[in-house]
């Protein structure tokens, strides 16, 4: 039975990938044939990773079992509450707020937001910690001389106002 | 040698820098005693803020916080049972069993004077052989070095578990991969960019080692599998006083389990945690007939890994600091940041940064001390810490891996660049790739490259020059013999299989 390790067949992939790139990569107008170029080493680097990558999926497609310890990823209908999607698109939101809210205020929301997704923790315990973190930090980085921008949202209130 | 101890001491004991010493145990004991979070995390989290810091006072800081990480992760294995770092696992063995039969803060006391003990055995060792490998500097020419981080890239299947060596190399190429990302120095040309501006100087180190460890394991905790977490019992400081005959009986146990942890430890790649469980198994042996035994709440069986782990960790750093090899992921990081600084460790670090060399050594002993007289009364408060619910702690490590690296460059891009990348790592590690290999290659492909690049211009192209003299061909041997070891050692294995 030939099986296919598909983890070892992304790898390949994009190994494949990163030498088409390095093969795009400019040579320098003054170099000659055989000199040590900008793309010599990615060559290394990438033939280096496509041969384990092959190495890897010859080795355990033809080796025989009964069984495939590496099945087909399954593209069945997955359910929304992955935690770690769910995070991440969490971390997302925060990021994109960052500018707009401002450091302190979109820390605040997502420490909130990603405690409470994570478990149910009561309010009392979570607003502490999700306040008080953020505020001592900026506290912190305010008494080292960083500057914080306070986002887009607060700095165009305080103009108008 | 006493020239540069006397320039440590004096550097090491400014007030500044033990306060540095102090605040790294002691927040390496914090990140450590959380399970899942090992020295790498918590040596990742501290990067941003090292930084801002003289060379020699950030390495202090990292070196406390990769001790406090040992030591707090064995507060976890004998707490919980949930050893914080893979080098503690064997601690647990008879650190559970005693505090499960009421003994918890005897065997945390254990723990603590056998990582003093411990540590402070290596580093005298570490001072005595650290100068003789130096002296090694002067031979050392760009052929040597491109030899030497091919042996550091050679050891990535010390990495990993038996079995899974093609999937490390597969981490180290994409490291190495990574790590042409950017502009190349000697042509100027920008490689990989895509024609974005944030990428033309490359991938940052900190975002890399951060969203491979530190955010990667936040996030493996919100797997539903994960297990429920235990209440810990309050701790009175009078159950951490050990009496005369359990002091003299682990004594001996603790001066062995030193040497050999210390001798395991400068091996590059065999670590802390091979030399725990060496010590552990090695008392094992040797034991006549102990009571109880081990396994169940011996206090030798506790002695023996935590100082082997603790001479483990001042023994990874001959390696690191006299021949510029990481001998594993913490030290791979130690070096990342040491380069950060613009300080390239290696044969020449002796001669060219004594102050760092030696600042760092006397900072291990001086971390020891403060472990074992600060943290060792406060573990009971500590413990307490193992507590915190897991809905506030993995946000928590999210939120201060993503500041640590926002607090760094200003830049929304490197942070959905981590995101990116901390995804590809949950992703591989669920299928037992290793992330250790892949920051190793990232760290060593930039110097690997400038290197051999300039051996290859010094010798017109000609690749017999990196064997030209006596110590390439010693480094090439060394290479040839790392590559070849996980093979040996999969057929002796088979063979005692098949006999027994």
């Amino acid at each position: 039975m030939i099986r296919i390790n598909y983890t070892a067949l992304i790898l390949l992939l994009f190994f494949t990938g990163y030498l088409y790139l390095a093969a795009q990569i400019p040579i320098d107008p003054w170099a000659l044939t055989g000199d040590f170029t900008a793309s010599a080493f990615p060559y290394l680097a990438g033939g280096l990773g496509f041969t384990a990558a092959l190495l890897m999926l010859l080795t355990e497609s033809l080796s025989p079992t009964e069984q495939n310890p590496f099945p087909p990823p399954q593209f069945e209908r997955r359910t929304y509450n992955d935690p770690i999607l769910s995070m991440i698109v969490i971390l997302v939101l925060y990021i994109s707020l960052i500018d707009v809210l401002g450091f302190v205020i979109a820390s605040i929301a997502f420490l909130t937001i990603g405690a409470r997704k994570t478990g149910a923790i009561a309010w009392r315990l979570l607003l502490p910690f999700a306040v008080g973190v953020p505020l001592i930090l900026w506290g912190l980085l305010d008494l080292m001389n960083i500057y914080i921008s306070p986002g887009r949202l607060l700095t165009t209130w305080f103009h108008s106002a | 040698m006493m020239d540069g101890l006397l320039l440590g001491l004096s550097t090491a004991l400014s007030v500044s820098n033990l306060l540095f010493v102090a605040a790294g145990c002691l927040i390496g004991m914090l990140i450590g005693m959380l399970p899942g979070l090992g020295p790498i995390s918590a040596i990742a989290l501290m990067i941003p803020i090292s930084y801002n810091l003289e060379p020699a006072s950030g390495m202090i800081l990292l070196a406390g916080v990769y001790y406090g990480a040992i030591f707090g992760g064995s507060t976890s294995a004998i707490l919980i049972n949930a050893p914080g770092v893979a080098g503690t696992v064997a601690t647990a063995f008879d650190g559970y069993p005693l505090a499960r039969n009421g003994h918890a803060g005897k065997a945390l006391a254990v723990a603590a004077y056998a990582s003093f003990f411990g540590g402070t055995i290596a580093v005298v060792l570490l001072m005595i052989s650290a100068p003789a490998l130096a002296d090694l500097s002067l031979a050392f020419q760009s052929p040597e070095y491109t030899l030497m981080m091919l042996l550091g890239l050679s050891l990535v299947a010390s990495f990993t578990e038996p079995g899974h060596y093609l999937k490390a190399v597969m981490m180290a190429a994409v490291g190495l991969c990574l790590s042409t990302i950017g502009t190349d120095l000697a042509s100027g040309i920008p490689r990989f960019t895509f024609g974005r501006m944030d990428l033309i100087d490359g991938i940052s180190f900190v975002m890399l080692a951060m969203a491979t460890f530190a955010l990667t394991e936040a996030l493996m905790m919100l797997r539903p599998a994960q297990p429920t977490q235990t209440a810990i019992p309050v701790i009175p400081p009078q159950a951490l006083r050990l009496d005369a005959q359990e002091t003299s009986s682990i004594a001996p146990v603790i001066s062995r389990s030193a040497v050999l942890g210390f001798l395991i430890g400068v091996l590059p790649g065999a670590g802390a945690t091979i030399a725990s469980f060496i010590a552990y198994g090695f008392e094992k042996v040797i034991a006549k007939a102990p009571r109880p035994p081990f396994g169940q709440g011996n206090l030798k069986g506790l002695a023996a890994p935590e100082s082997a782990n603790n001479a483990a960790c001042t023994g990874s750093f001959v390696p690191l600091l006299t021949l510029g090899i990481p001998g594993s992921g913490t030290t791979a990081i130690l070096l990342g940041a040491l380069l950060a600084y613009g300080i390239q460790p290696g044969p020449r670090l002796y001669l060219d940064e004594p102050t760092v060399f030696w600042s760092i050594v006397v900072s291990m002993y001086i971390g020891n001390l403060i472990l074992l007289f600060l943290n060792l009364p406060l573990i009971p408060i500590f413990a307490k810490l193992l507590n915190i619910p897991r809905a506030i702690l993995a946000p928590l490590i999210i939120f201060f891996s993503l500041t640590g690296v926002y607090l760094v460059s200003f830049n929304l891009f490197d942070l959905y660049l981590m995101i990116a990348f901390a995804l590809i790592a949950v992703w591989l590690r669920s299928r037992a790739f290793p992330m250790a290999p892949l920051l190793l290659g990232f760290i060593l492909g930039g110097l690997l490259e400038d290197n051999l690049r300039r051996s290859l211009i010094i010798s017109d192209g000609n690749l017999s020059y990196l064997l030209d003299r006596p110590i390439s061909l010693l480094l090439a041997a060394l290479i040839i013999l790392a590559l070849i070891a996980p093979l040996a050692r999969k057929i002796i294995r088979g063979t005692l299989n098949a006999r027994s």
